[in-house]
Parts: C-alpha cells; sequence; structure tokens
C-alpha cells in the first residue's frame, strides 16, 4: 500500500481519529479509578488512625497522666505486647488489630511539638528511617501523600487530634501496592483492547475502502486498455456507488462520442476512395481509350503512357492508403480463419515465382512443418507476404535469390524472407516500416507504404515483423504470427 | 451479339467502357440509376449488368433482389472503385467484380471472360 493513496489516507484518518477517542477515554478512566480509589483508600486510613488514638485514651485514662509510659511503648503494636495488659484494654486493642489489619502497617504516634512517643516495628520493606523521613509533620492539619520505599508504594497519613489530656498526632503509612497493581492492570487492558480493536479496525476499513475503489481499479484498466479497435466496449456501473457511477457514465460517455468520431473517420475514409479514385478511374478511361483510338502520334503517345502510369500510381496510393486505414481503424472487417501454415507458405511461394521470373531470381521454400495452424484473414495475410516478397525482389539483384523459411518458434510461426540484396544501411534500419519511406535503391518502383501495410497486417494477427541486415549480405524480415491453439 | 447495361452514376464512366465494349461489338445501354435501370431490364433481354454499388451503404444481399425481380440467366458483374477483395465481401453472389481504376481493357477482358464462362 502506497503512502500517497487514498487507502492510507482513509485508513490514517479514521485510525488516528479512534486513537484519539481511545487515549481520551482510557486517560478518563484512569484518573477517575485511581482517585476513587484512593479517596476510599485515605478514608481506610482515618479509620485506622481513629482506632488508635481511641485505644490510647482508653489506655491512658486507665493509668495517671504522670505515668504514662509511651517512651517504653515502642513494640506498643505488636500483638504479643498486649497480652499481659488489662483485659478490656486487650479485648479492644485485638479486636482493632485484627479488623483494621494495622500489622502491616508502619504507625508513628506523635505530641503536638514532633516528638515521638512510639512507633510500630521496623519491617524490611518499611524502615523506620527512610518512612520517618518522609513522613513529614504537622500538627495543625490532616494530609495525605504517597511515598515510595524500596520499590513499594504507601500512602502516608497525618492526622492530628486535639482530644484532651493527651492531644497527639497519629501518622500511619499502609502500602498501596495493590492500588498501582490494579490501575496498571486497568491500563494494560486498555491498551491492549485500543492495539486490537485498532488493528481490526484498520483491517476492516481496509476491506472496505478496497471494496469502495475496486470499481476505480477496474476502471483504471480498462481505460488503459482501450485503443480504437475497441471502442465498442462500455465500462460496466452493476453494484457501484453514486458517485463512481457518475464517474464510470462520464467515461462511457466518452468512449461514445469518441467511437462515433472513429466510425466518421472510416466512413470518411470510404467516402474518399470513392471521390478519389472516381476521377481517377474516368481519367484512367479516357487515357486508355484515347492511346488505343490510333489517332495520336508517337510523341503523344510517349506522354499518354507515362501519364497513365503515374495515374496508376496514383490509384496504387490511394488503394494502400485506404487499406492501412482500414486495418489500422476498421479491423474488425478482418476475417480470421484457421489457415494451414505450409499449404498458405506454398501458394505465396507459386505468386512469388512467378513475379520473380522477370527478374530471373529464384525462390526457395524452406518449410519443414507439418500441421501447424494459424488464425488469419488470408486476404490480408497474402497481401503482407506478397508485399514482404515485393520488397525483397525490388531489392535483389537479377540471378540472385531469395529463400522463405519457416519455423516453429515457441507459441508463434516464424518466417524468414531472406534476400541476397545490398541489405539496409543502419540509419534506415529503423525506418523501413515509416509511411512512404523508400530506401534509396527502390528507385521509381513502389510507394513507400507496403511495409508499413505489411507491418499493420502483421499487428492486426497479434503478431509482428522485425528487420535484420542477413550476415554477408541483404536483408531478412521475419514475420511472426501466433499459433492457433 | 451480347447485350451489356452499364449502370453507373457517373456519365464519364459510362461512356468511356461503352465506348470501348462498342468497339468489341457488344449492343450497351447506359442507366444512371435503380429506376432506368429497372426499365431497361424489363424491356430488353440483357446478357451482362455492371452494376456500380456505393459502399457501406449498399445492403449485401441486393444481388438478390436484382436477381428475384429481373431475368434469371442475367450475369452480374459488380463494378466499382472499391478493392475487388471489400467488394467479394460486401456483396455475395455476384458472377464476378470489378476495380473500375482497373481501366477500359481491363474491363472488356474481364467482361469477355464472364460472358464465356457457362455459370455452374
Amino acid at each position: 500500500m502506497r503512502f500517497h493513496s487514498i487507502r492510507f489516507k482513509t485508513n490514517l484518518l479514521y485510525s488516528g481519529i479512534l486513537l484519539i477517542i481511545f487515549v481520551i477515554y482510557n486517560f478518563a478512566i484512569f484518573f477517575t479509578v485511581k482517585a476513587n480509589l484512593v479517596k476510599e483508600f485515605d478514608g481506610q486510613l482515618k479509620v485506622k488512625a481513629d482506632a488508635i488514638y481511641n485505644f490510647l485514651q482508653a489506655y491512658n485514662q486507665n493509668r495517671r497522666p504522670s505515668s504514662f509510659p509511651f517512651d517504653q511503648l515502642s513494640s506498643f503494636f505488636r500483638e504479643d505486647v498486649f497480652l499481659n495488659n488489662k483485659a478490656r484494654i486487650d479485648q479492644l486493642w485485638r479486636s482493632q488489630f485484627e479488623a483494621l489489619g494495622l500489622k502491616n502497617d508502619y504507625i508513628v504516634v506523635r505530641t503536638m511539638d514532633g516528638q515521638v512517643l512510639m512507633r510500630s516495628l521496623e519491617q524490611a520493606d518499611m524502615p523506620q528511617e527512610v518512612m520517618e523521613r518522609h513522613f513529614g509533620f504537622s500538627p495543625a492539619e490532616t494530609f495525605f501523600k504517597d511515598i515510595t520505599s524500596y520499590g513499594h508504594r504507601f500512602r502516608i497519613a497525618n492526622i492530628p487530634y486535639y482530644g484532651q489530656p493527651s492531644p497527639l498526632v497519629v501518622q500511619i503509612a499502609s502500602s498501596s501496592d495493590h492500588i498501582y497493581h490494579f490501575l496498571d492492570k486497568l491500563l494494560a487492558a486498555g491498551l491492549l483492547f485500543m492495539a486490537v480493536a485498532l488493528l481490526f479496525t484498520s483491517f476492516l476499513g481496509n476491506i472496505f475502502v478496497k471494496r469502495v475503489l475496486a470499481p476505480v481499479m477496474m476502471i483504471t484498466d480498462m481505460a488503459n486498455n482501450i485503443t480504437h479497435r475497441d471502442l465498442a466496449v462500455r465500462i460496466p456501473d452493476k453494484h457501484t456507488d453514486a458517485e463512481i457511477r457518475h464517474l464510470i457514465g462520464s467515461l462511457n460517455a466518452m468512449i461514445e462520442r469518441l467511437q462515433m468520431s472513429f466510425s466518421h473517420v472510416s466512413e470518411f475514409n470510404s467516402h474518399v476512395a470513392h471521390e478519389l479514385k472516381t476521377p481517377l478511374a474516368i481519367i484512367k478511361g479516357e487515357m486508355e481509350l484515347m492511346a488505343g483510338s490510333g489517332k495520336i502520334d508517337e510523341d503523344t503517345a510517349r506522354m499518354l503512357s507515362d501519364s497513365m502510369s503515374e495515374i496508376d500510381r496514383m490509384i496504387k496510393i490511394t488503394q494502400d492508403l485506404l487499406l492501412l486505414a482500414k486495418i489500422d481503424y476498421r479491423p474488425q472487417v478482418l476475417k480470421f480463419v484457421p489457415l494451414d501454415i505450409a499449404l498458405f507458405l506454398k501458394e505465396i511461394y507459386e505468386h512469388s515465382v512467378i513475379l520473380a521470373a522477370e527478374k530471373n531470381i529464384g525462390i526457395k521454400l524452406d518449410c519443414p512443418l507439418t500441421g501447424l495452424t494459424v488464425c488469419v484473414d488470408k486476404v490480408h495475410l497474402r497481401r503482407l507476404f506478397l508485399n514482404v516478397v515485393a520488397n525483397a525482389l525490388r531489392h535483389s539483384p537479377p540471378g540472385a535469390a531469395i529463400e522463405i523459411v519457416c519455423r516453429r518458434e515457441g507459441a508463434s510461426a516464424r518466417v524468414d524472407i531472406v534476400d541476397h540484396g545490398a541489405g539496409i544501411p543502419p540509419s534506415d534500419i529503423d525506418k523501413v516500416f515509416n509511411k512512404f519511406f523508400r530506401g534509396d535503391s527502390s528507385g521509381e518502383e513502389g510507394v513507400g507504404l507496403g511495409l508499413s501495410i505489411a507491418l499493420s497486417i502483421a499487428r492486426a494477427h497479434q503478431g509482428d515483423i522485425a528487420v535484420a541486415n542477413t550476415p554477408g549480405s541483404g536483408a531478412t524480415f521475419s514475420i511472426f504470427l501466433p499459433l492457433a491453439a | 451479339m451480347k447485350n451489356i447495361l452499364i449502370v453507373d452514376d457517373q456519365e464519364r464512366i459510362r461512356r468511356a467502357f461503352s465506348r470501348i465494349l462498342q468497339g468489341a461489338g457488344f449492343k450497351v445501354m447506359e442507366a444512371a440509376g435503380a429506376v432506368a435501370a429497372y426499365d431497361i431490364l424489363n424491356r430488353n433481354p440483357i446478357d451482362l449488368v455492371l452494376l456500380d454499388i456505393k459502399m457501406p451503404e449498399v445492403p449485401g444481399d441486393i444481388l438478390n433482389d436484382v436477381a428475384g425481380i429481373f431475368h434469371r440467366n442475367v450475369k452480374i458483374v459488380v463494378c466499382s472503385v472499391y478493392p475487388v477483395d471489400e467488394q467479394r465481401l460486401l456483396v455475395k453472389g455476384a458472377d464476378d467484380y470489378f476495380d473500375k481504376s482497373d481501366g477500359p481493357n481491363a474491363l472488356l477482358k474481364k467482361v469477355k471472360e464472364v460472358l464465356w464462362t457457362v455459370k455452374s
């Protein structure tokens, strides 16, 4: 898929839109969920801090204030410390301790001036020094914050209690890893879903755009392959969208106009034939009558004869041009039938022998092929071969020979017509098939259309003609005709 | 003596062909169009018609019409300025075809060939 294609751009557009929507949606979900989870977690911390404070107040009320042994209670939060304490406190604390899951939290209790009254035992991932460095302290306000210790995330709460007789600040740190694990999973699932959805829409969109654009590719192919030879074709507009149908309609209308123009051209050719050849036929008729009347002298007879050969030449040129126009613009007049190439070449050979006899030129036929057929219009194929043979004869010195050699070459029959004349100058070899091109030695014979006609006929048969100089001397014209299946 | 009808809208063509054929001893009649040709064919025993056609307007089965309406034994040579190959493809069933640009001498030769050939 190329970058400068409608397919790519369309795909990019809706994939991009979808991506933006997904990213915004994912972020919104992520932050909403996070905010809610953290708020809920903070609530839990507050509940824990309240419980601790209530317990301490209860504990304190069972002792005289002066002997409140906070400094000896570093291991206060360890379960076993309370086993021997008073039953009510013990019971209260044990129930709180279990219910709140305080065993895994790090707790510091301070006086209002920041002095540590007691703290939890250290645990592996929450050493006292690290934890307390991050805690911060405020006797005036409740605050929560996040810290990271040894790769774990903790949520810290700083909550002051102003109750008498002993106002306290309870600080509690609790692992918030589970929140972030959950958020990570949420994010990963969102991203995965986004990737899959993008791939899926891209895939479906690609197929859809391809289907939408398929008629465009078809139209392009057809437009590329249309020549004046098949202007009868129309692009089918079934099962296409309205916009494409408009395009097809316009193209079909254009092809129709072209077809009409071409049919006008071929009609015009037909009229030209009639209008040009009729006066030529009249002139020729009058001249022949004059020549045969016996009423003219020798000079006039010679001039008349010259004029008549010029008239014949004009008739020939007119006929050749019309034939070229016909083969090029109305190839449908050709009638293709299967033909045995060997038998056909034998006919060409026999005809060529008669033509060559005047110049005392020998013709050799070498065609070992049997049973190979080509699908051809015989009248025009005959014209092709006789034109090439006539060209060979024209360029052969008297007494030379011309060879007609036929071989099979892949799916084609190849017929070489080899002469032993002067050959073609390298500068002219590309021009021999041009209309009205005449080599130096052709003299007054020929009008320079014979080989153009031969090439046009060969092409109308899906064949070709190649020309090369024969090693030694002369030229070889190779005619290729596709064999019938 | 054989009777020949030349159907051609070009007067000069008729004149040139008529002179060469008369010179060879044929009795020649001329018609410039279909109506005149119909008239002559109805009144005269014609042996051969030189029929000019204007392609491509001419319908391919014109000769059936001609042969159906007129004498069965009349011979028809289609005679136009188009190449003989094309004439033969377009108008089927004529006794022969002639390219007018081949000239009166060639026409005389063709007329003699057609008249002395027994229709098979």
